[in-house]
């Protein structure tokens, strides 16, 4: 059976998982119809209407021919929060943590789940994302900038208040986005970030850091302060998850203004580092919160990448207590959208404090529904190909 | 603990300025010897001797051509900016931005030996600006560069622009990708650069150094301009340096843009920017803040940089300077020191090292126009009362000046009464020895001080001024003045010739920050604020007698003989901006006054009632904002006048008299509307600007 230790494990929690499909605050199919669904009004006109309509039994029935069972192309059948629970069921067990909270600071490690043995059930994990948390005194040192950036509060309400929930509009204002045009798309932005919060979350808990309300009386932040941990925050490693892996789509579509500039990358970066970073501005996160959480992003999602279509991935090293409390985020420093690589070493004032490496994927094939739904989701940002006669 | 002093009503300590004394002396700054700060003296002779003279009396200074000392000795340091051929230049009388430690400062504020015009420290007058962090200050800064650009090309101008939170990185400001059409930018408070720094407060970028950064801060071609105006030193949060260009609109972007930018592939003609930014900063001084040095610096850097640039013959560049700033103190005759700025520099007795350069200024008139801040004593009344309304919660300092007639003018006495809100009172007379009273809370600290200060130096006007503690504060022990009406009654003989004139100080809190103060102002019963239809007035209704008056609103800054001074209008009514301050002057004055009556003329300040202000750089690339006011319509006239000088032969304000025969695309607007002189000089023009970015060539 699988090896890690932790209550992470592979097939236990799916139940709970189908809870989140509400998290996407761009959900495709809300509204789709009126009528339809379980209502006592609809249910009553139903059930008069057969009455009136169904007649004697029928004898000598034909069966339809039997179903394809497992298989991706089925999935588009399916409604949008089945769908994510099953490309979900797919993510989770590809990760597992473990938790060192008794070291000089606590410690937590993402695990990568590096094949499945067929044979014998075996699995194998490597380390993924490490993450070390910063002291209590590189925090406080790091209060500077919640007073300091709590100067432009004003500037930034009505994108705080609109980043309280996933930032998708946001992003789809630079990738054009839309239920009709892009809904693969969107619903494999929902599975991997309802993948990453419990991993996020799991890692938060691992950590404990505390937030910057209870450093000083001072913060008073512009929103309620989420009663989950500080680092890694949850906005920049969704932020930044996000931004990669849609900028991995443009690029593998082939189309030609993603191709020929990386501008595009270059502004889902800048993207996701205003929704990082205005955290900081409502007074709920520290900058390293931010950086943090954007290597976790960044992890996860070349991790997604390499479960949907086997490939690379990278292992990335976090470690807080080695980051200088006087530098701000600034998320260049671990990522290059040119070349869609992270930096092997993360430096800033002087300090190193982490590093990532890019490694093969493992043999196999990747995960059949979520193959699938990256394939279907790349096809959205190529043009339209010319119906042939 | 601390206790505050218990000054004595009688006659006035012996200081030359009685505001820097009350600063000095309030709660928050006791006992603080080693705290630095800006100042503005203005000093007898040669800033060589100024600084000869200060050491020989035990006082320690740095300079490149100065022995080196331990920092703890140092008590005051003159701004590089000054350099070796400046400080050498022996002046009747100079003002010099400065920085000094409070125990200095008390010192330097001592009254003039008997029989001189100057303290012991050649020291006429002094005027205090504001607390300096010491952590933007480097003691070991090395001279300014003084070399000679390459000439520039024909019909070129350098624009000269002051102002605060100047987002140099915005593509208005740039001719391509990664260079800047901004030559040097001084920032006055930013940590200075660890070396090579060629200034004592703040930093300095050149060119190259601009370049530089952009070009590092560039990816994919998109500026990242969080990062970039971090490596400016503009914005530090850590060290709590911050400026406006954090925010999504900044005034000095605004401002500069309207006067110098340039869409980055749109060749127009040469505008090389030269710019410097004020201090904005966090720390609050509860005492008020006042500009002045922090002025005086940025346009003698400029002026310097100024005279690098040439033309091809060889002759210095014309040089258009835009200070878009205003305030509401001053004598208002051209005699204060912010209205000699230019003069000094610029004017008829300029003392110049080399030739003298061709430079226009452009000022806003103010917007006090509404906010009740001026009131007069006519000639012919021999009563007035003012009563000023001093707000609740008000965490800085209020002041009232009374600005007698020129000295030369009137010689009649007048009596100032004073009552506080809680039915203290004091009374000055104008003539005879200075006087300081002060009013004092139940524990016998002073919490306002009532002072008259006789005719001196260029002004010649006695002074009487009424200084006011805050009314709120974080700290429990500061003793806090009672909020609520002070009422200040000025009395003469009824024969007297000429006006006695009332300006309540503008609080100078800098834009964008956390705001501490509220503005005091008079609040008289008999001031009519509306029309008859609900409309508010803009010029005092004929026959009042209310001596709450609009007219004579006009910044004090823009009172000199020299600058050209902007009124603003609403484009959709062509009408003056009920904002828009206006003269007279106060008449007659000393013959170092000017003859100004008030604006030179009008621009554009909003396009209309609803739609207030008008668009202008953002803080960030790509972007526009609205900003509202005279400082907006001030840039305009300075783009037209960068155009002008070279086919202009007169002054400025000889040019704002009929501006559109030397100014391509200038139009004036239809007479019919703003009216007077005194509210608009020769009237609103027209000239486009912003036109072009929004909707092309």
């Amino acid at each position: 059976m699988s090896n890690p230790e932790s209550a992470y494990s592979a097939y236990s929690a799916y139940s709970a998982y189908s809870a989140y499909s509400a998290y996407s605050a761009y959900s495709a199919y809300s509204a789709y119809s009126a009528y339809g669904r379980e209502s006592p009004v609809d249910a009553l006109a139903l059930m008069t209407n057969r009455d009136g309509i169904v007649g004697a039994r029928l004898e000598n029935l034909t069966p339809p021919l039997k179903a394809l069972a497992d298989d991706p192309n089925t999935l588009k059948r399916l409604s949008p929060d089945v769908q994510t629970a099953l490309y979900v069921s797919e993510l989770a067990p590809t990760v597992d943590v473990s938790a060192n909270p008794a070291g000089p600071s606590p410690e937590v490690t993402v695990w990568r789940r590096n094949g499945l043995n067929v044979k014998n059930g075996n699995t194998n994990f490597v380390e993924m994302m490490n993450m070390t948390a910063p002291s209590m005194d590189q925090l406080v040192d790091q209060m500077r900038f919640l007073s300091g950036y709590s100067q432009i509060r004003g500037d930034r309400a009505a994108e705080i208040l609109g980043q309280l929930s996933l930032p998708i509009p946001f992003f789809a204002t630079i990738g054009y986005m839309d239920p009709s045009r892009t809904p693969r798309t969107l619903e494999l932005l929902n599975a991997i970030t309802t993948f990453s919060f419990t991993v996020i979350q799991r890692t938060k808990f691992a950590l404990a850091v505390k937030r910057p309300i209870e450093f000083s009386p001072q913060v008073q932040p512009m929103i309620p302060t989420p009663t989950h941990a500080s680092l890694p925050s949850g906005h920049a490693t969704e932020a930044f998850l996000i931004a990669r892996v849609l900028w991995k789509l443009l690029r593998e579509s082939g189309a030609q203004q993603y191709e020929d500039n990386a501008y595009w990358g270059d502004m889902l970066m800048r993207q996701a580092a205003r929704v990082a970073i205005n955290r900081t501005v409502a007074g709920v996160h520290f900058p390293v919160d931010s950086v943090a959480g954007a290597a976790l992003g960044l992890t996860l999602a070349e991790h997604v990448h390499s479960v949907a279509k086997g490939g690379k991935w990278s292992s990335c090293v976090f470690d807080g207590s080695q980051y200088n409390s006087e530098t701000d985020f600034e998320w260049f420093r671990l990522y290059g959208p040119e070349k869609d690589k992270m930096r092997k070493t993360f430096q800033s004032g002087g300090a190193k404090w982490g590093g990532s490496e890019q490694h093969e994927g493992s043999s196999g094939i990747p995960a059949p529904m979520l193959n699938w739904l990256w394939k279907q989701a790349v096809a959205e940002w190529c043009e339209v190909p010319a119906i042939k006669d | 603990m601390l206790d505050s002093d218990t000054a004595t009503s009688g006659n006035a300590p012996g200081v030359l300025s009685q505001v820097a004394d009350f600063r000095l002396t309030r709660f928050s700054h006791k006992n603080n010897a080693d705290q630095w700060w800006s100042v503005l003296v203005e000093i007898e002779g040669s800033i060589d001797a100024f600084i000869a003279n200060a050491i020989e009396q035990g006082q320690g200074t740095s300079a490149p051509n100065l022995q080196p000392i331990p920092v703890d000795q140092v008590t005051f340091v003159v701004p590089v900016a000054y350099d070796a051929a400046d400080r050498a230049v022996d002046h009747r009388l100079q003002p010099v931005s400065i920085f000094a430690r409070q125990s200095f400062l008390s010192l330097l504020n001592q009254q003039p030996l008997a029989g001189h015009s100057a303290n012991q420290w050649n020291v006429q007058s002094l005027v205090l600006g504001g607390v300096v962090d010491p952590v933007v200050l480097d003691l070991d800064a090395d001279w300014p560069d003084t070399t000679p650009h390459p000439p520039l090309s024909k019909g070129a101008t350098v624009m000269a622009v002051i102002d605060d939170g100047i987002a140099i990185g915005h593509d208005l400001f740039r001719d391509g990708e990664t260079s800047s059409r901004v030559r040097f930018a001084a920032f006055l408070e930013s940590v200075p650069f660890r070396k090579d720094s060629k200034t004592t407060v703040g930093r300095t970028l050149n060119n190259e150094a601009i370049d530089a950064l952009l070009e590092k801060c560039t990816r994919q071609g998109l500026l990242d301009e969080d990062t970039f105006y971090s490596r400016t030193g503009q914005i530090d949060f850590p060290k709590q340096i911050f400026s406006t260009v954090a925010l999504r609109s900044s005034h000095g972007s605004h401002v500069m843009a309207l006067a110098a930018g340039q869409m980055l592939d749109d060749a127009e003609d040469e505008r090389p920017i030269i710019c410097a930014a004020l201090p904005s900063r966090l720390v609050e001084d509860t005492s008020g803040v006042d500009l002045l040095p922090s002025f005086y610096l940025g346009f003698q850097m400029l002026t310097k940089e100024a005279r690098r640039f040439c033309e091809a013959s060889g002759a210095l560049a014309k040089v258009i300077f835009n200070l878009s700033y205003g305030n509401s103190g001053g004598p208002h005759d051209g005699t204060g020191l912010f209205a000699r700025l230019f003069e000094h520099y610029f004017g008829a007795e300029a003392v110049v090292n080399g030739d003298p350069q061709r430079a226009w200024l452009m000022l806003p008139g103010g917007n006090a126009n509404l906010a009740q801040l001026h009131g007069v004593l006519e000639p012919g009344v021999e009563l007035a009362q003012f009563d000023l309304s001093v707000l609740p919660d008000d965490r800085t300092g209020n002041a009232v000046q009374i600005w007698m007639p020129f000295e030369g003018a009137d010689p009649a006495e007048a009596t100032v009464v004073v009552w506080s809100p809680d039915g203290k009172s004091h009374q000055v007379t104008t003539s005879g020895p200075d006087q300081s009273h002060c009013f004092v809370n139940e524990q016998d600290f002073e919490i306002a001080r009532l002072s008259f200060s006789g005719p001196q130096g260029e002004t010649k006007r006695g002074l009487v001024q009424l200084l006011i503690n805050p009314t709120a504060s974080h700290d429990r022990k500061e003793p806090l003045a009672p909020s609520g009406i002070w009422q200040i009654e000025v009395t003469r003989q009824a024969d007297a010739q000429h006006a006695i004139e009332l300006w309540v100080r503008r609080d100078e809190t800098i834009p964008g920050l956390k705001p501490g103060g509220k503005q005091a102002y008079f609040d008289n019963p008999g001031y009519e604020r509306f029309g008859k239809y609900g409309e508010p007035l803009r010029v005092d209704p004929p026959g009042s007698d209310c001596p709450v008056k609009r007219a004579g609103t006009l910044s004090g800054f823009a009172c000199g003989q020299s600058p050209v001074v902007v009124a603003a209008y609403v484009a959709k009514t062509e009408d003056l901006a009920p904002y828009s301050a206006s003269g007279p002057c106060n008449q007659p004055s000393s013959p170092a006054g000017s003859d100004r009556e008030g604006p030179d003329l009008a621009a554009k300040g909003d396009e209309s009632d609803v739609v207030r202000g008008v668009l202008s750089a953002g803080s960030r690339s790509g972007t526009l904002v609205r900003r509202s006011g005279t400082s907006v319509a001030a840039p305009r006239m300075a783009r037209a006048a960068a155009v002008a000088i070279h086919d202009f032969d007169g002054s400025g304000r000889e040019w704002a008299q009929a501006p559109t025969a030397s100014t391509p695309g200038m139009e004036k607007l239809n007479p019919g509307a703003p009216k007077t002189p005194q509210q608009s000089g020769s009237g609103a023009y027209s000239y486009p600007v912003e036109a072009r970015w929004i909707y092309g060539k």
